[in-house]
């Protein structure tokens, strides 16, 4: 990609620690036991 | 100048409807605060012959007896992500918004329209893209209670600026607790909307889903004078659809409080003992329980935040990315690199986040957290470590506000009795969807408690 092309070694490995982070946080919940997309947020306000 | 002049908004207002100052004389001591601290950094722009010539329109309505509102002439200091009419707006970054400039944002506009003085662009994190305030085009801003620690961030120049004393409001912005982090650092009080209750219109976007535009004041008292005019319905913004104005706060009873513990959510043992005894003094029916999988939860909320910023600065992106700083454009960067499923893997994650909170965890009338898990981290530090746990300060500064956001909940930071010498600690408290006056009224229950004036 252009911008990865553009980063420095620190920048690269500020991605893959975000990344890697978010992909084993996002895998540790069954994605089984999720609510079905129509139940998205749910949380904002009304009246 | 025309007699004291008190430190808290509701207190300059009843001064300027007695007489007992004027617009002008806060303006000016306004201004001559903001250079006794200019070493803060705590603006990014303000213009003085601005600040007085509205001060003098003031003046002028209220001696014709046409104020606009209680706080015709107060002074309010401005985050540099809301669109102001007679400022730029840079976001703090290099890489500069494509927002059209010689507007006002929707709560910027209603508070001029009241007769706020609006005094200047406060410092923030770049694009609000950070927690620190270490990042920003014109450097970091510096803590009031001491030069060597950091403010915290997003919207650290409005928190450095109310707890300097130079205004007694400011307005930030909040996506993982940008208003909260720099209040609970300095010492004041600091308010995030429910999701969709507060305009967001020209208020320059972090992640679409999280932001929420509020208040940093230096009385809670302030927070319901100012909340009237972040919220109810503005076509400018679809969020908002539906959203009730401000109303009256409720009459509460004694409430009964969750205080949130678990594995992630750990704090350093001064702030643990500081709002532990917090609690105790509130007289709020607390009961501990104990949060699991945080960590997905927090990844659910870190994927949204990335894979939103980076939809929003694409274009920017492809234009110009090293106009960014590096930490910022290594964010943007990861963003775009999420996955379509990955991204909706994270909203049923952030589904079932809200329906736990909401329905799982027991009957409540406020969710208790302290604001932050250490004090404010001395400038360069890059770690924090507390409670068994050794973290980026980044990391530190959202471990608990983020919550308030992937379940769109309100959200307020009280600053809690500390011994003399000590850095602020505050009190989190967050309420249900919606019910935000409910939420001020337990937050104003639990701070006379604290101040012992119940």
């Amino acid at each position: 990609m252009k911008n990865e092309r553009a980063l420095s070694d620190e920048q690269v490995a500020r991605v893959v620690a975000t990344l890697t982070r978010i992909r084993e946080g996002l895998a540790a919940l069954p994605s089984d036991r999720l609510p079905e997309p129509s139940h998205l947020f749910a949380g904002g306000a009304r009246r | 100048m025309t007699g004291a002049i008190k430190q808290s908004l509701a207190a300059q207002a009843a001064d300027l409807a007695s007489g007992a100052t004027t617009a002008t004389a806060l303006a000016e001591r306004a201004l001559a605060r903001a250079t006794e601290h200019k070493a803060l950094n705590a603006f990014v722009a303000l213009a003085p012959d601005a600040v007085l010539a509205q001060a003098s329109a003031a003046d002028r309505r209220r001696r014709a007896g046409q104020a606009l509102s209680p706080i015709d002439g107060v002074p309010i200091a401005v985050k540099d992500n809301y669109l102001t009419e007679d400022y730029p707006t840079t976001a703090c970054s290099r890489a500069l918004p494509d927002e059209g400039e010689g507007i006002d944002a929707t709560v910027v506009g209603r508070l001029r329209a009241a007769g706020a003085v609006i005094f200047g662009k406060t410092n923030m994190h770049e694009w609000a893209f950070g927690a620190t305030n270490a990042t920003s085009s014109v450097g970091p801003t510096r803590n009031p209670h001491d030069a060597e620690r950091i403010t915290g961030g997003s919207s650290g120049g409005s928190g450095a600026a109310v707890a300097a004393g130079i205004v007694a409001a400011a307005l930030g912005s909040d996506t993982g607790g940008s208003v909260r982090i720099p209040s609970a650092a300095c010492g004041i009080y600091g308010f995030k909307p429910s999701y969709g209750r507060a305009s967001r219109h020209g208020v320059l976007p972090l992640s679409w889903s999280l932001d929420a535009p509020g208040p940093m004041t230096a009385a809670l008292a302030d927070i319901p004078i100012l909340l009237p005019y972040f919220f109810g319905e503005d076509r400018n913004d679809p969020a908002t659809h539906g959203a009730a104005p401000f109303a009256a706060l409720p009459e509460v009873g004694t409430p009964r409080v969750v205080h949130l513990v678990g594995a992630g959510l750990e704090r350093s043992e001064e702030v643990g003992l500081a709002v532990t005894q917090a609690l105790r003094t509130s007289s709020a029916l607390v009961r501990d329980h104990e949060l699991e999988n945080v960590e997905s939860y927090f990844a659910a909320w870190e994927a949204i935040l990335h894979g939103e910023a980076s939809a929003y600065h694409a274009g920017r992106m492809e234009r110009n990315p090293q106009a960014f700083s590096p930490a910022t454009q290594a964010h943007l960067v990861a963003g775009a690199q999420l996955t379509a499923v990955e991204l909706l893997q994270a909203q049923r994650i952030r589904a079932r986040f809200v329906d736990l909170l909401l329905r799982g965890i027991g009957a409540w009338d406020a969710i208790a957290m302290p604001t932050l898990p250490v004090v404010a981290p001395r400038h360069g530090e890059d770690w924090q470590e507390f409670g068994g746990r050794r973290v980026t300060t980044q990391d530190s500064m959202t471990w608990f506000c983020w919550i308030g956001n992937l379940a769109g909940l309100p959200c307020v930071s009280i600053p809690v009795p500390v011994n003399a010498g000590h850095l602020p600690v505050s009190l989190m408290l967050m309420g249900r969807p919606g019910q935000d006056e409910r939420l001020l009224a337990i937050a104003r229950w639990v701070d006379r408690h604290l101040k012992g004036t119940r």
